[in-house]
């Protein structure tokens, strides 16, 4: 009995300490982010006269609202695009066996292999010269088809079970149809948990918009924070309070779906 | 209304041929049985007639119509899977109902339909509920009232009965015979269980390995096998086969009895054995013997008593189905008189079997 | 009666004609395939294939990416080159020691971490799961202005710190010292990595049945020997995922903090081998240079995926 309690001791401990080193980071940007110009430079946890100095500073440095709605529109339709495209090209691998489809499925997961910074310069080309470079569609373009969501998409719906589908058909249903009226209704929190990922990642994404705007108006939100960090503007206080701005609807999302979230990269692993 | 025609199907997967030329002529209001060990194509048969699956060659007629090429829901009929196939996210009336909505039939005369399927099938009650919340006998009422809503020409079963309980499964079978008698309609119903077949179907196809063993009737499958796999593959404990040089001999266990029975009047052989083991199942026992010719199972009248070790079976000349090398049924009468004639030398010899 | 008749011949006539529509429609069905998958193999085709292949033409040419101007065959000469410069040497020695260097991070802490922790119940699970799961979630421009901030040579917290702790005396320019800065991106990547991969570990190790290990306990097999003879071998499939993970993404993960925090710096002391891409492209403008050194690693980074995908189907056991 003592020896078991010793080992739950210890397991908390560990996981504590663990927990610390994950959080302690974004405690630190939200705290100093309401801290004055005096107290920033000092190590206090807690700010002592907390301000909202530096949130008004940083809306005046940045169009942050502009680019925040900016992120906005270029991680909804990545989301939307990917779902979209992966749903019908998982719809198509489950459901027929067609010539061709073993080449196929493997050019798909080949492009697993393939790094961004690989294509990135014919890509870049590409946007300049179709004229979608400082437009949220060049941004979104290249990656309106996920190999990742694809492969995803692919493993639930291979987990489905065909007789459903064959009663469908059965039923007269086309097969937009059974897709979407007998398969996504059965595996809605699959989906919604794929595109929180998606959605996630669209977010976050830095490397191409970075290419693609130059112009802070046309913008997502993380290339504003990039040209904030490297200014070197010794304002720590506004850097951290747009940094938690920029982060503010992800963890929105992860408060309130956080279960949904672990379970699903849990399940499809990572990007 | 419905008949089943099939002609010629061929089916490869691949390298792999699974039906290899199955020609099938079901008449109108028939219940008839797919039957076969799993593997033997019989799934993939009826898929092919559902229209899930294209044949590689070959033609379909429902009806005299051909329907190899056309798609499931043109084909007027109705299906009922293993697994039930209900959509989990709907419950039982709008399962019944998805078909005739896609059929866009106005929502008065649908509603009439669905709740007279739902009342005949007893489920009305549980109209509102979904697939989940209920017991495997009502999913496969469900299912069934799926399928007998559209009115179809026939109806296509893959195995409905198998995930159901031994004692639901009797009765389920009374009620399906039932049902076929009520609707007129034909049936058409696979499975790997000969008991089932043999007490539901009015028409039985026997199949193994890509091809057709054998048509016709419970009675003439049951006592007239064409070849050694049906003999085989029908009855319980299955036909004792005596090997005698090229020829298998088989006698049913049934169609033998102990001698001390007193029953073997007709008796025109006796065969020499030792009981291994006795199993009495009530009204009847089922004893193993090991003889001369390898084990033996008579299947007779319960006694209650356990046999001599030593006893001697009896059989009648007519029992006896000869086949030859390819288990193909020898009915020239001389050559089994032959054969018979020679086995008893033989056995003389072995002083086992006396005429 | 003979209306009758006339009804049922025009149905026959008309399922006649249905016949032949449906035979049409049939040579439409092979096309259905194709069509659902059109889309993303375009995609796909337009934004990764083709581009990868220009990448590849690239590599031969020299080019300034200048609208206007066109590429010129130089044959080998970018690589050639890239063997010349020293930074592309350092990002090769670099991309190798943060591959290495995340391995801690993402397979060995996590695996141990999951056995301690292994057995704790529901609730108390998913409240720690959560906090680990944060690094994973925060885009890696956030992570890196908070690190950045954290580590500033004069107010960092850590710094502060330190000298408060008596450790050190002076302001250590973390992210300009050719030796702090290539371990300290190791460190935030690893920091990143590391609570997803516990939870990864976990979810594989409660998938494990509880019987092998009672049954070991009872032949009498310490804990330490089920790790080794059990744990391991059972979570292997999970650990040749993560190496793989670990092999293909590490430099794309180091990619963004390499960029925000050094930019290669010190003396390309921090670099890796995406960052040159990078910088090659787009501040040097040297198409030809960046292309060569992308499909050197295309390749490299093919042959060690293709390698790994047989070590899983020849190592992996798997609890059936």
């Amino acid at each position: 009995m003592k020896r078991i309690k010793s080992i739950t001791v210890l397991q908390h401990f560990l996981l504590i300490m663990m927990s610390i080193i994950a959080i302690f980071p974004l405690y630190w940007m939200i705290i100093s982010s309401f801290k004055n110009e005096s107290e920033i430079f000092t190590s206090s946890f807690i700010p002592q006269a907390p301000t909202w100095q530096n949130y008004l500073y940083a809306f005046a440095e940045m169009p942050i609202i502009q680019m925040l709605f900016n992120s906005f529109v270029v991680a909804t339709l990545m989301t939307i695009l990917q779902l979209a495209t992966s749903l019908l090209a998982g719809y198509a691998l489950v459901r027929w066996n067609f010539k061709g489809k073993l080449l196929i499925f493997t050019l798909l997961s080949l492009t697993w292999l393939i790094p961004f910074q690989a294509v990135m310069i014919p890509n870049y080309v590409l946007i300049n010269q179709i004229g979608l470079n400082e437009n949220p569609l060049g941004i979104v373009l290249p990656f309106a088809a996920s190999t990742f969501a694809i492969l995803s998409i692919y493993q639930s719906f291979k987990s489905f079970p065909t007789a459903l589908i064959d009663a469908a058909r059965l039923d007269g249903e086309s097969d937009l149809g059974i897709l979407f009226r007998i398969i996504l209704p059965n595996i809605r929190s699959t989906v919604v948990s794929l595109g929180i990922i998606l959605f996630i990642n669209a977010w976050n994404e830095y490397l191409w918009p970075m290419l693609v705007t130059k112009e802070m108006e046309n913008a997502p939100i993380q290339i504003g924070l990039k040209s904030f960090v490297n200014s070197d503007v010794n304002m720590w206080g506004s850097l951290m309070a747009a940094t938690t701005i920029s982060c503010i609807p992800i963890l929105l999302i992860y408060l309130f779906l956080q279960k949904h979230i672990v379970d699903s990269f849990v399940r499809f692993g990572i990007k | 209304m419905g008949s089943i025609k099939v002609e010629q199907i061929k089916k490869s997967f691949g390298q792999k041929e699974i039906l290899k030329g199955i020609d099938v002529d079901i008449p109108d209001g028939s219940f008839a049985i797919l039957l076969g060990p799993s593997g033997c194509g019989k799934s993939t048969l009826l898929r092919m007639i559902a229209g899930l699956e294209e044949p590689t060659s070959g033609s379909i007629f429902i009806n005299d119509q051909d329907i190899t090429y056309s798609e499931p829901k043109d084909r007027d009929i109705g299906m009922v899977f293993q697994n039930y196939a209900l959509y989990p996210h709907m419950t039982v009336f709008k399962n019944i109902e998805y078909g005739l909505k896609i059929k866009k039939i106005d929502k008065s005369k649908r509603l009439n339909m669905v709740n007279k399927v739902i009342e005949m099938v007893e489920l009305t009650e549980h109209a509102n509920k979904r697939p989940g919340e209920l017991s495997g006998g009502q999913r496969q009422r469900v299912a069934l009232a799926r399928a007998i809503v559209k009115r179809p020409h026939a109806f296509l079963m893959d195995e409905p009965l198998s995930n159901l309980d031994a004692k639901l499964r009797n009765q389920m079978r009374q009620e399906l015979i039932e049902l076929q008698k009520e609707l007129q309609t034909t049936f058409l119903y696979v499975t790997h269980d000969q008991i089932e077949a043999m007490s539901m179907g009015s028409y039985i196809i026997i199949m193994n390995n890509g091809h057709i063993m054998q048509k016709g009737t419970p009675k003439e499958i049951y006592t007239n096998p064409a070849n050694l796999f049906v003999a085989q593959f029908i009855g319980s404990p299955p036909t004792n086969i005596l090997s005698y040089g090229d020829y298998s001999i088989g006698i049913r266990p049934e169609n033998m009895s102990m001698k001390e029975d007193g029953h073997n009047v007709n008796a025109d052989y006796i065969l020499t054995g030792a009981v291994v083991s006795t199993e009495h199942l009530g009204g009847e026992s089922i004893y193993c013997l090991t003889t001369d010719w390898g084990k033996v199972f008579v299947k007779g009248e319960s006694t209650w008593q356990t046999p001599n070790k030593e006893s001697q079976i009896a059989f009648s000349k007519k029992d006896v189905l000869v086949f030859d090398k390819k288990g193909e049924r020898v009915r020239d009468v001389d050559l089994i008189e032959n054969l018979l004639a020679e086995m008893q030398v033989s056995n003389h010899r072995r002083e086992a079997v006396v005429l | 009666m003979s209306e009758v008749k006339r009804i049922i011949v025009s149905e026959q006539e008309k399922k006649v004609t249905e016949q032949k529509s449906r035979r049409a429609a049939r040579s439409l069905i092979k096309w259905k395939p194709y069509l659902f998958l059109l889309p993303a193999i375009l995609l796909l085709g337009v934004w990764m294939y083709k581009p990868l292949l220009s990448t590849f033409v690239l590599a031969f040419q020299k080019w300034s990416m200048v609208p206007g101007t066109e590429p010129i065959t130089v044959g080998l000469d970018n690589f050639i080159r890239l063997f010349q410069t020293k930074d592309f040497i350092h990002s090769i020695e670099n991309t190798i020691f943060y591959t290495i260097g995340i391995l801690p991070f993402s397979i060995i802490i996590p695996m141990l971490l999951a056995v301690a922790t292994n057995g704790l119940n529901g609730r108390v699970k998913n409240v720690y799961r959560a906090m680990f799961f944060i690094p994973m979630i925060l885009a890696p421009v956030t992570v890196g202005a908070i690190w950045r901030w954290l580590f500033h040579p004069a107010n960092g917290l850590v710094n502060l710190t330190l000298q408060k702790l008596g450790i050190t005396d002076g302001n250590i320019s973390f992210f300009t010292d050719p030796v702090y800065a290539k371990w300290l991106i190791l460190f935030m990547t690893g920091w990143g990595l590391i609570g997803f991969s516990t939870i990864i570990f976990s979810a594989a190790l409660t998938n494990i049945n509880r019987d092998y290990f009672e049954a070991a306990a009872l032949d009498g097999a310490t804990k330490w020997k089920q790790l080794l003879t059990i744990t391991i071998p059972l979570l292997s499939p999970t650990i040749l995922f993560m190496l793989t993970m670990s092999i293909l993404f590490s430099s794309q993960f180091t990619f963004a903090y390499i960029d925000i925090l050094t930019a290669g710096g010190p003396f390309g002391s921090s670099t890796n081998i995406y960052y040159e891409m990078y910088k090659y492209g787009f501040n040097n403008l040297n198409a030809g240079l960046s292309s060569a050194a992308a499909t050197l690693f295309f390749i490299v980074f093919a042959i060690i995926a293709i390698g790994l995908n047989l070590l899983t189907k020849k190592f992996a056991f798997y609890d059936n």
